[in-house]
């Protein structure tokens, strides 16, 4: 199962958002959707989970068109960059309301309350949650569903060092299972060692999508670069051109 | 667990629900007196309903036209979107049949609430009456209040074409409503069978406004709830212009001694404009039951005794509104201390500067009131006193932190109420 985003425009009434955007990602790959603030990344990903319907262009899920699955079946979870709760249910009744919602998903609320060590916070409303503890519980609810692709828009911020570990674990064991991730960060450093492509957005377009290795011999790098040296590259680069 | 989600829920909404009574249940008293007594008034003071008396032609035109006017403004003006569900549910449930199992459950329980609604007035307007007049009234009603609840979320939602469609749908709707004939009812429910198909099948949602939107309106019921006062500040602050005009602070040259007090001065120059005139409304609106014959035709209002008791009412929960504001503004201060901020003066410096600022304000207002009602006397000066008591008093027990701190506010407005009432009626 593969996603790919053909020509994708999009416009807020006036402010084209998406100028033709087009890329792609394979089944157990992590995909880091990298950019400045107001790029489009979040755009992006809203198509992608069908909050907003592209004006023009296609984006298909394994060769289908997203809008074709019908409601119930769209195998696509998200993790927001802002949580989102229900502020009168504890911790353990939101995750008892997702598998609810999502009855065929395989992990239950035992399990990955032991996984993500939310076993003292259980009783407790969002409220009460430190940062970490809420946007842990966020990615407890997105991954209690049934997917294929899980979208994660600024998952680790407000988590602690130890957090962002346990994250990029669930995200690695995601990829072995054979999902897409599509993940959105500005945080270079973290996602440098867990993404096997990128997409770096600027404007709404798309500057340079592939590997660190594409991306390092398309800006000319030395090989131990980081991203963030590649990705100032890409963007000064784009800022002679234009 | 079969419905276990829909339980879920609904224990969120009961806890939310009680959380709010537990720390609203006043204001919400008030609400409920001040909108039967305004309902009662239209029916029975200016529609001239009675038991088994039905309205005039000229009530029930007027009762149409409110009707229309309100859903006008439901319509077009609107920017709460008339079927609400939790903004957590359009996140985790977006993509699934229960999100749109959500929303048509919302619009079910809208069509069932119209329906009431239509139903009440109709029983009114035909003076409890149940014939043939009440059956139509009430259909047309209906259809008509359900009609504006979908062409509302069309609104909401659609761009362009759309909303000027709507346009002319609501025009239509609100002429076959005041026609008031069979045919209104057919086309009636024509219509609100086009508008319920088109929203349930054709309509994109835009999910991001309606998302934000509902976000926000939980952060502020929630902040009710949970009784939540830095929560409901922060919101009135993101709501405010992020500039400010007229005189700054640095323009007063202030000095250790001066700073607060000038700091003070400020807040008051730059309290918000609707708070200025919802306290102006308030002094106005005694001022006119008491000292004007314009609602001397409503029942109740044409007794002097009461209406002298409304305007000291009045005068009073102007001038306590106006202290809790200053109160909490000595308040914000003080407990900036605690969270880090380093300031330079003690709770009494505190409130001594904050409480000059009172003083004058308090001067200015005991003026305002006097000339307002043209009752010049010595007594002025005790309705000074008892507003500088009335100030202080809460103002040193919340800054201190000392118990019953409620039982003093309530003791004090008791005071001012005694002040106000001996000024203007004894």
């Amino acid at each position: 199962m593969d996603l790919e985003v053909k020509q994708v425009f999009y416009s807020y009434r006036d402010v084209l958002a998406l100028d033709g955007i087009s890329f792609s990602a394979s089944r157990g790959q992590i995909v880091g959707l990298v950019g400045e603030n107001g790029a489009g990344k979040t755009t992006i990903i809203k198509n992608i989970y069908r909050y907003l319907t592209p004006d023009s262009g296609t984006i298909t899920l394994d060769g289908k068109n997203i809008f074709s699955y019908p409601e119930g079946d769209y195998p696509v979870s998200y993790i927001p960059d802002v949580p989102v709760f229900y502020e009168e249910l504890s911790l353990l009744e939101h995750l008892h309301f997702i598998k609810a919602i999502y009855p065929q998903g395989s992990v239950s609320a035992d399990e990955i309350i032991e996984k993500l060590d939310l076993r003292e916070h259980q009783d407790k409303i969002p409220a009460a949650l430190s940062k970490g503890t809420r946007q842990k519980l966020m990615i407890a609810m997105a991954l209690m569903r049934e997917y294929e692709m899980l979208i994660a828009d600024e998952p680790f911020s407000g988590l602690d060092p130890k957090q962002i570990a346990t994250l990029k674990a669930l995200l690695l064991e995601q990829k072995e299972k054979g999902k897409i991730v599509l993940l959105s960060s500005h945080l270079l450093d973290v996602t440098e060692y867990i993404c096997d492509q990128y997409v770096v957005v600027k404007n709404g377009k798309c500057l340079l999508s592939g590997s660190k290795q594409n991306l390092l011999s398309a800006t000319q790098l030395p090989k131990d670069s980081t991203m963030e040296e590649v990705y100032l590259r890409l963007v000064e680069q784009d800022e002679v051109s234009s | 667990m079969k419905y276990q989600a829909e339980i879920l829920l609904l224990k969120n909404k009961l806890r939310l629900m009680r959380g709010t009574l537990r720390h609203a249940w006043q204001g919400l008293i008030g609400i409920l007196a001040v909108g039967g007594m305004l309902l009662y008034q239209f029916f029975f003071g200016i529609a001239k309903v009675g038991y088994g008396k039905s309205a005039t032609p000229r009530g029930v035109f007027y009762t149409l036209l409110l009707v229309a006017a309100i859903n006008l403004f439901r319509v077009f003006f609107n920017q709460t979107p008339v079927f609400r569900i939790e903004a957590a549910s359009v996140l985790h449930t977006y993509n699934t049949g229960f999100f749109r199992k959500s929303l048509a459950h919302k619009q079910f329980l809208s069509v069932l609430s119209s329906t009431l609604v239509a139903g009440i007035m109709a029983c009114i307007l035909s003076g409890f009456n149940f014939d043939l007049v009440f059956l139509k009234l009430w259909l047309i009603l209906t259809l008509y209040i359900c009609n504006c609840t979908f062409l509302s979320w069309i609104f909401y939602h659609a761009q362009g074409k759309i909303r000027r469609v709507v346009c002319v749908v609501f025009f239509l709707c609100t002429f076959l409503l005041f026609w008031r004939i069979i045919l209104s009812a057919a086309v009636l429910a024509l219509s609100l069978c086009t508008g319920w198909v088109y929203a349930r099948r054709f309509l994109r949602l835009n999910t991001p406004k309606y998302f934000e939107r509902l976000q926000g309106l939980e952060v502020a019921s929630v902040a009710a709830s949970q009784n939540d006062y830095a929560r409901m500040q922060q919101l009135a602050e993101e709501n405010r212009p992020s500039y400010v005009r007229g005189p700054m602070l640095y323009q007063f040259k202030p000095t250790k001694r001066t700073a607060l007090w000038v700091k003070s001065l400020l807040e008051l120059f730059r309290m918000q404009k609707q708070t200025v005139i919802l306290l102006a409304l308030l002094l106005l609106s005694g001022w006119i039951v008491n000292r004007t014959n314009l609602f001397a035709f409503m029942p109740l209002l044409d007794d002097p005794a009461i209406t002298r008791v409304i305007a000291v009412l009045c005068t009073t929960t102007a001038c306590s509104g106006l202290y809790q504001l200053l109160v909490k503004q000595a308040k914000t201060v003080s407990d900036k201390r605690k969270i880090g901020l380093s300031l330079p003066y003690s709770t009494r410096q505190i409130i001594v500067s904050y409480g000059m600022t009172a003083i004058l304000l308090n001067m200015v207002l005991t003026l305002a009131i006097c000339l307002l009602y043209a009752t010049f006397s010595i007594r002025l000066i005790l309705l000074f006193f008892t507003e500088v008591i009335a100030y202080f008093v809460p103002c040193c027990t919340q800054l201190y932190e000392t118990r019953f701190q409620r039982g003093v506010t309530t003791l004090s407005n008791a005071l001012l109420f005694a002040g106000v009432y001996f000024l203007l009626v004894a």
